[in-house]
């Protein structure tokens, strides 16, 4: 689908010559090829995954929405990245098939922000976060930068040739 | 701060009636759509002068969501196959399409975000109101496809505006329709009901555009539920990533509307996934706007 937020004019570093790969809603990208930039736009609630393998020099996005695959078995079968237990494996199984070996992966997330009202009414992006930390503490896996919470929407990119990550949110862009 | 661009009434009036009204088959087939007793032939009757409209029918009724085995070529094949609720959503999704402009840049939304989100809040409303058996759930998808047409008529004030509402928004945590009230003395929702009013849509249309950042600020109306929905609806497409415009999720999701319709943040999660398809498919290749 065409992103709603096309990339503004603030730019970290000159993405010219770059193919843009856009990562939807509950969806993953993996890439090896240098002359390639990740995107995911609009994490609200929802996680965006961050691999990057410096050996390899690829990179992988998942954004994720839900945390839990049982709330709909028959959803996860047809689209597992919608959720952080089922997404999660797959991310990593991709970056396998790159030829990454896991101990050499570089872990980011950003995403899972909130409402402001704070109680708790309606509270995925927390959630999410907390299942995520859960899973890769299971497997031994720390992440190594985040940026998670807060009352942001935040937009992605990732550059596999280099593994640097930017987050934007509104008009303020830093690395990650 | 110190410049407040206020906004009068009289300027408001003025900016609604200068937006296109939408088609008239839309006020009509409203009063249809929630009447159980409207025949066929009434329904085919407010369609079939309306081109725009027939096109829209015809080629949902044909597509590879609802497709049957045989191909739909009248409109009354259409009625039939798609039912009262079904065109009444086709009807206003397309008349809405045709009056978003190109682009709304004091909201930070691109044309294809603002009904994307319009979009997204109509289907989860929809779903919404079916799980909680709400008796207005007719009119679900159309309040939460027009829910932010406010948006339409303030976003020119928005424009110049904008860094005093984002400024409120970082300095004191303000909600941002709160932030848009105070900088231009109204905001998005209560605009949004005169626009609707002025379009002849429902009055349970008009009242959730009113009320659905607040609906239990409504008191107890027979569209208070309706107003729940919608407003829980806007705030699950906030998270979900559809719709991020410069209020982020800079909102208040109210405990109360939850708890009107009897939901939690799991069953929320359900309703959440069961929708992205249904959304994706209908902002991607339905209205013309994509």
């Amino acid at each position: 689908m065409t992103p709603s937020h096309p990339a503004g004019p603030l730019r970290a570093r000159a993405d010219a010559g770059l193919r843009s790969i856009t990562v939807g809603i509950a969806a993953l990208e993996v890439s090896k090829d240098p002359g390639t930039l990740l995107v995911t736009y609009a994490l609200g609630s929802c996680i965006g995954l961050i691999l990057h393998d410096p050996v390899q020099r690829a990179a992988g996005l998942l954004h994720f929405m839900l945390p839990l695959s049982r709330t709909a078995p028959e959803q996860a079968k047809l689209r597992p990245e919608m959720f952080a237990d089922t997404g999660v494996p797959l991310l990593f199984e991709r970056m396998a098939r790159l030829g990454c070996k896991m101990s050499d992966l570089v872990i980011r997330a950003a995403g899972g922000g909130s409402f402001l009202d704070g109680e708790g009414v309606l509270d995925i992006g927390n959630r999410n976060y907390t299942i995520l930390r859960k899973m890769l503490w299971k497997s031994g896996l720390m992440i190594t930068a985040e940026d998670v919470g807060g009352t942001r929407s935040r937009t992605v990119r990732v550059y596999p040739a280099t593994g640097e990550v930017f987050v934007r949110s509104g008009s303020e862009e830093a690395p990650l | 701060m110190s410049t407040l661009a206020l906004i009068s009434a009289e300027t408001i009036v003025k900016r609604v009636n200068r937006l296109p009204a939408l088609s008239a088959s839309v006020a009509r087939l409203a009063a249809l759509a929630g009447d159980e007793n409207a025949t066929v032939a009434e329904l085919e009757g407010v369609v079939r002068p309306d081109i725009a409209l027939t096109a829209n029918l015809l080629r949902y009724a044909n597509s590879a969501a609802v497709r049957g085995r045989a191909e739909v070529v009248t409109v009354r094949d259409a009625v039939l196959r798609l039912g009262r609720q079904q065109l009444w959503n086709i009807a206003a999704s397309g008349s809405l399409a045709k009056v978003i402009p190109t682009s709304l840049p004091g909201y930070g939304f691109e044309t294809l975000g603002f009904w994307r989100h319009s979009v997204a809040v109509a289907v989860l409303a929809q779903r919404i109101a079916d799980a909680a058996g709400l008796e207005l759930r007719v009119h679900a998808f159309t309040a939460g496809l027009m829910h932010d047409v406010g948006k339409l008529v303030v976003e020119e004030f928005l424009a110049s505006s904008k860094a005093a509402v984002l400024a409120r928004m970082g300095e004191g945590g303000m909600a941002f329709v709160a932030s848009e009230r105070e900088v231009l003395g109204t905001d998005h929702t209560e605009v949004g009901g005169r626009l609707a009013e002025r379009w002849g849509l429902p009055s349970a249309v008009v009242t959730c555009c009113r009320g659905h950042h607040e609906p239990e600020a409504l008191g107890d109306v027979p569209e208070r539920r309706l107003a729940c929905a919608v407003h829980v609806a806007n705030a699950l497409a906030h998270g979900m990533g559809l719709g991020a415009d410069v209020g982020e999720l800079r909102r208040k999701t109210d405990a109360g509307a939850m708890a009107r319709l009897a939901l939690d943040t799991p069953k929320l999660e359900v309703i959440a996934c069961a929708s992205l398809d249904e959304i994706e498919r209908l902002a991607s290749g339905f209205g013309g706007k994509a």
